[in-house]
């Protein structure tokens, strides 16, 4: 029970701002990311895979959510765990290439991925085109409707908890062992009887599974989805999160996502171009934490043992 | 039209090619992938900019500096910043590139402000006009001399590694690092070599382009995704890979757009990109041994 | 220890954006604290920082002379990059912490669609949108004022012009792969089906791509008599460009976002005949009254910024700030939220300085319908119709 004790301070944090939801709505959004960047960190630092199109699994949940949501009225709940479902079943597809790419030639495979799921996204009808869909309701279960940012907050915080404990189970299991020894050396991890192609899928599987909840939660959350919200930035922008808060741990990547969702708002107002801020503080943490920002909190002994 | 668009597909898959070159050559000697290469190029092409619209140079001079320029931010870049982390992850070398990207993009915002900038074409004369049966294709001499620029470096590079010593030396030391430094070859310099040239080539591509895609932070956003993915089509190893690489992206993507479909063009042009990758895992002209990732 | 020593960094940083003054509606007895979000850095910063220069030089020379009604105007500014993700934090920010009176001159479609609604449902006047999208007008949202005309609408008064005034029968059109010019074709493609058309070619292009002879052959092996580009700036100029050198002469018709000094001093000779919509007046002789408000326009934004010509981005920047002044002026000495609202719908055909004809009412909130058509004419816009409205 000990190693989930760290988590009951995120219970508290909201509260003493309750008065300020938008705020609550930053924190929402950190935590949406977070989910999203668990997602990339599995395959990056789990399975050693580089994707840069995690950003179509992340459409692929947000539509899939909004249009059952919107155009055929079922649950919140419903919704969001289809739209997880979905999203696994293509990063099953996606991850089949995989096992014959690998490195800059699966970055590649992945970001044609992405930037296609956009276009695709962006010429049918069904998804609203280039205009989005608009007035995506905000999570309901039932008769309980969680427009205020807190209950947002808690089924986010929530979720997190729940791919935390799910990670630290199967890191330690016989599978987890099976995916570092494929990250650290596929050779050998056949020699060992691994099966490659089962632990490769596996891990896309998952990866896209988390993306698209989070792509689901953050339909509800933001209201408005477009296919422009769906880029390469997005892919990106999850990657680095993983890279700069620090892989292999989710509180490294809660670290990131809150460096990278909170930075803008803090710097946001001067009339300077944050990119400038956001490349030297990626470069800088790169160089001289290259375990990522969680290095510097010292509080990353998630992972110690594996 | 099948013949213009496979035509037209070569001139502008060979403003990939001379991307995907550059990345090549810094990629083969030293192990990292830019990211940022083509915003390297982008910061030369306001220094062209510059030297030849401000502060009123000759064309020849402006072009110069604004190539050696580039060359220089590439060999301090390499030296300075990314030496001490090549050997990181390939997730953790797009990161820390991306990290320059979205710094050159922000310097070259607030230094040049926000108006699409305008430099001209080096050659101005009548375009090379083409007649077939069924229409015409126009090539413009800028595009001409681009064409006979990628040429004309892909044969200076090819006849500076097998001939020279300098060259055989930089080969060696993209095969085998520790041999070659047991062989007594200076592999610092070989690697600052590959970087300077390969910034002077991005340089070079950034000013030739940028009278057809003007100047502003993002003018190399497109060409360096297509760079990109052509250096993986033809093997990010091989310098003739890169080069068959940008020009059958080229070719494809006009054929898609023509045959199947314009507004799912760039879908369908990456699936079929994809299904190559596929079939030979390694791009068209890589081998699998020598692959670094 | 360290992770409480930890937490606590973090709770300190973020107490740091909550002790706010809280007091409401963001009128102060020497100011108005108003906001607008516009992308400052990434890849639309060179479109949001113009829009922002434009609102700036107006509000700087309007606080120069004592402001309105003794409170000068508080512009914040957030950079949200176009990320409507970002936009809809940034907006909850202004709104429920910093407490602005309205917001003014939010830029780019994705943000504002994410936002009007909460503005609306908030009360919190929505002034000027940087975007043509025909959602924000219809249907009319009582706080949401948009003043640009709209994409859908523009279509329609393309496809209109080229089949009435110039008689084209196989009309082509190529437009961006993005909302704007899907938009645009709806219009045109609506408008065409009233004629019981359609267009002749339809072809979509990736604005970021650095050649389009591809689409340029394909174009012209279809032999059209006329174009439509629905494209911005530096994609249409290159489109125009190589059609002309392909040799392909027919009227070329862009859409108003290109009406702008640059699009002439950037296209060169290539651009000469191209015909574009405007929906902000142009100076010219047959028009002294408005030439005369062009210069004071001119004297007003580089007084701010010396010596820089003012981009079309600059110009709507400046529209937004002008309209939401004279409105606060209208909402008399204590202005509410309300009466704000209430000041915006008595715009009837109201002409400020480079806004004209601006007209809203509670059921009517397109600012803007009626557009004109002009012509590159040795190397200046010369308009070639009068304005034009679809009603």
């Amino acid at each position: 029970m000990k190693k989930y004790l760290w988590f009951t301070p995120f219970v508290l944090v909201p509260l003493p701002f309750l008065g300020y939801p938008f705020l609550i709505s930053i924190f929402v959004l950190i935590g949406i990311y977070t989910i999203a960047a668990i997602g990339m960190d599995i395959l990056t630092t789990w399975a050693g895979q580089i994707s840069l199109g995690n950003a179509a699994f992340f459409a692929i949940g947000a539509y899939t959510s909004a249009i059952m949501i919107v155009n055929f009225h079922i649950p919140f709940l419903i919704a969001f765990l289809v739209s997880g479902f979905l999203s696994m079943l293509i990063g099953i597809l996606v991850g089949l290439p995989a096992l014959r790419v690998s490195g800059f030639y699966l970055a590649v495979v992945t970001m044609a991925f992405g930037i296609a799921i956009q276009q695709i996204i962006g010429v049918f009808q069904i998804t609203g085109g280039y205009n989005g869909i608009r007035n995506i309701p905000a999570p309901s279960f039932w008769i309980f409707k969680a427009s205020n940012p807190i209950y947002q907050y808690y089924i986010v915080l929530f979720i997190i908890f729940l791919a935390f404990v799910i990670i630290s189970r199967v890191s330690f299991s016989k599978s987890g062992l099976a995916l570092f020894a494929m990250r650290d050396s596929e050779i050998a991890a056949t020699a060992f009887g691994v099966n490659l192609l089962k632990y490769k899928l596996a891990a896309f599987a998952s990866s896209a599974a988390l993306t698209g909840f989070a792509g689901s939660l953050y339909a509800s959350a933001i209201g408005f989805i477009s296919p422009s919200q769906f880029d390469l930035t997005l892919s990106l922008d999850l990657l680095a999160i993983v890279i700069v808060g620090g892989a292999g741990s989710v509180i490294g990547v809660m670290i990131g996502a809150a460096f990278f969702v909170g930075l803008p708002f803090l710097l946001s107002g001067y009339n300077f171009s944050i990119t400038i801020i956001q490349g030297i503080a990626l470069i800088l943490i790169l160089l001289f934490l290259p375990k990522g920002l969680v290095q510097a909190f010292k509080i990353g002994k998630v992972r110690k043992k594996a | 039209m099948i013949f213009q668009q496979i035509i037209a597909g070569i001139i502008t898959g060979a403003l990939y090619a001379i991307v995907a070159l550059g990345l090549v050559i810094a990629y083969k000697v030293t192990g990292v992938m830019n990211f940022a290469y083509g915003y390297m190029g982008m910061i030369s092409a306001y220094i062209f900019f510059t030297c030849f619209s401000v502060i009123g140079m000759n064309y020849i001079f402006a072009f110069l500096i604004s190539v050696a320029f580039g060359a220089f931010v590439s060999y301090a870049v390499e030296r300075g910043l990314l030496r001490p982390v090549r050997n990181i992850s390939p997730a953790s070398m797009v990161i820390i590139t991306l990290g320059l990207l979205l710094l050159l993009e922000g310097i070259a915002l607030q230094v040049w402000g926000n108006n699409y900038q305008q430099i001209p074409n080096l050659l101005n004369g009548l375009p090379l006009i083409l007649k077939f049966s069924g229409g015409i294709i126009v090539i413009p001499q800028q595009n001409l001399l681009i064409l006979g620029l990628v040429t004309g470096v892909i044969i200076a590079l090819i006849l500076y590694l097998n001939l020279t010593f300098q060259g055989k030396a930089m080969r060696a030391v993209a095969q085998n690092e520790e041999v070659s430094k047991l062989m007594g070859i200076n592999s610092s310099l070989m690697m600052s070599i590959s970087w300077i040239i390969s910034g002077a080539i991005g340089s070079l591509a950034a000013v030739l382009v940028a009278p057809q895609t003007f100047v502003y932070p993002d003018m190399m956003l497109s060409l360096q995704i297509m760079g990109f993915t052509a250096a993986v089509l033809g093997g990010f190893e091989s310098i003739p890979g890169s080069i068959i690489g940008g020009i059958s992206i080229g070719v494809i993507e006009n054929l898609v757009g023509t045959y199947i479909s314009t507004n799912l063009k760039t879908t369908f042009s990456l699936a079929i990109i994809v299904a190559i990758l596929l079939i030979k895992p390694e791009g068209l002209l890589g081998s699998a041994k020598a692959r670094r990732v | 220890m360290k992770k409480i020593f930890a937490f606590s960094v973090i709770l300190g940083l973020l107490f740091t954006f909550v002790f706010a003054d809280t007091s409401s509606f963001g009128i102060y007895p020497d100011k108005v604290v108003i906001g607008t979000f516009q992308a400052l850095s990434g890849p639309y910063a060179i479109i949001g920082q113009g829009m922002l220069k434009g609102m700036k030089a107006y509000f700087n020379w309007i606080n120069d002379q004592g402001g309105i009604n003794g409170r000068k105007i508080d512009l914040l500014v957030y950079d949200d990059q176009l990320n409507p993700a970002l936009t809809v934090t940034d907006v909850k920010r202004m709104v429920e912490q910093d407490h602005v009176f309205a917001v003014v001159g939010g830029l780019g479609t994705p943000g504002c669609l994410a936002v009007m609604n909460y503005l609306n449902d908030n009360k919190v006047p929505f002034v000027y949108q940087g975007s043509g999208a025909p959602q924000l007008s219809n249907p009319p949202k009582e706080f949401v004022f948009p003043v640009q005309p709209n994409y859908d609408l523009e279509g329609h008064l393309i496809a209109r012009f080229l089949v009435q005034n110039e008689h084209k029968s196989k009309i082509a059109v190529m437009y961006m792969n993005n909302d704007i010019g899907q938009q645009e074709l709806d219009g045109i493609q609506k408008q065409l089906a009233d004629f019981n058309m359609k267009p002749y070619i339809t072809i979509a292009y990736n604005p970021s791509s650095a050649d389009f002879s591809s689409d340029i052959i394909k174009l012209m092996s279809a032999n059209p008599d006329s174009l439509v580009i629905a494209g911005l700036i530096t994609d249409t100029i290159r489109i125009v460009t190589q059609i002309k050198q392909y040799g392909m002469n027919i009227p070329i018709v862009t859409i108003y976002p290109n009406a702008d000094p640059a699009f002439i001093k950037l296209g060169g000779k290539a651009v000469e005949g191209v015909i574009l919509t405007g929906w902000v007046p142009i100076p010219t002789k047959d028009n002294p009254d408005f030439t005369a408000k062009f210069e004071q326009y001119m004297k007003i934004y580089q007084k701010s910024y010396p010596n820089e010509i003012p981009s079309s981005y600059a110009a709507a920047g400046f529209i937004a700030a002008e309209v939401f002044c004279h409105a606060l002026e209208l909402a008399g000495p204590d202005p509410t939220r309300i009466s704000l609202v209430n000041a915006l719908d008595t715009f009837d055909n109201w002409n400020g300085i480079l806004a004209q004809g601006i007209t809203f009412t509670p059921t009517d909130r397109e600012g803007k319908t009626s557009m004109y058509f002009m012509k590159i004419e040795n190397g200046t816009f010369v308009p070639i119709s009068g304005w034009i409205t679809l009603k």
